[in-house]
């Protein structure tokens, strides 16, 4: 139908740009995510006794897919790095739990050295966890929602740059069916 | 537009096809449950209970992140062993040519 219909050169050389492919699949595992985020919470109260109190409901229903995207597309950026090498999958396990330490989910941002503050910055997750946090307990959680998906954003253009650059190199090296 | 809703597109169906997945519901609820309840052991007998509700949602937001490293490591490769990979290599292919 597409050949009589002349548009079969159209949809064919009408090329759905990758980032499209992989980005969806990285945000889909962070949706995943409040999977774990409703289990944790509900283990506390159950387990644990913690009371479930949210100072700012709006923001922290805002704070919650904000931080959801700036994760997924920190994901999305990483796996863009993953097309050149087969087996940099393994470098996922090894940042689980440096992530973990330095962006203050369990451990607050103030006991840890000072050049790890820098570094925290840079990582959506750190901002992410500070909006749900004052969200919740009370603060101003706006500016930190705003940083998280800005900075989501910046890891979507270096992932979609890396991408294409390392998508075009695997093919250079004629290495992408055995990256 | 039509950008947008193939985004969406994507993120509906690998939505659906990884709550179809066991295994990886399973690995997104259990870590995450095992940090935190030695967080809140920690807390605990750090006699700090007013900090438990702060760091359970530290613990929720490492079961987001843990899941999405899981998935963003896996990405690629899954394509791979899907089958997928090829198709998308050789669409990207005929449009650069």
């Amino acid at each position: 139908v597409a050949t009589l219909a002349g548009t079969l050169e159209v949809l064919v050389s009408a090329p759905t740009p990758f980032v499209l492919v992989i980005a969806p699949l990285s945000l889909a595992t962070s949706v995943i995510g409040i999977y774990s985020l409703v289990s944790t919470l509900v283990w506390g109260r159950l387990a644990f006794g913690i009371p479930f109190h949210v100072a700012h409901w709006l923001a922290f229903v805002v704070a919650v897919p904000a931080t959801i995207l700036g994760l997924g597309l920190l994901g999305f950026a990483f796996a863009s790095t993953f097309v050149l090498y087969r087996s940099a999958n393994a470098l996922s396990n090894m940042l689980e739990w440096p992530v973990l330490l330095v962006t203050g989910m369990l451990v607050p941002l103030s006991l840890l050295p000072g050049w790890a503050g820098p570094i925290a910055w840079l990582l959506a997750p750190t901002w992410g966890v500070q909006a749900i946090r004052e969200a919740a307990l009370g603060g101003t959680p706006w500016p930190d929602i705003g940083v998280t998906i800005g900075l989501g954003l910046v890891y979507l253009a270096i992932g979609a740059v890396c991408l294409r650059h390392f998508e075009t190199a695997a093919r250079r090296h004629a290495t992408l069916s055995l990256t | 537009v039509t950008g947008l809703r193939v985004f969406f597109v994507g993120l509906r169906f690998h939505v659906k096809a990884l709550t179809h997945s066991v295994f990886f519901l399973l690995t997104s609820i259990f870590m995450p449950l095992l940090v935190a309840t030695v967080a809140y052991y920690m807390y605990r007998a750090g006699n700090q209970s007013g900090s438990l509700l702060y760091v359970s949602l530290g613990a929720a937001v490492y079961g987001i992140w843990s899941s999405t490293l899981f998935g963003s490591g896996g990405a690629i490769q899954w394509q791979r062993w899907q089958g997928r990979w090829r198709y998308w290599s050789r669409r990207r292919r005929r449009s650069s040519s």
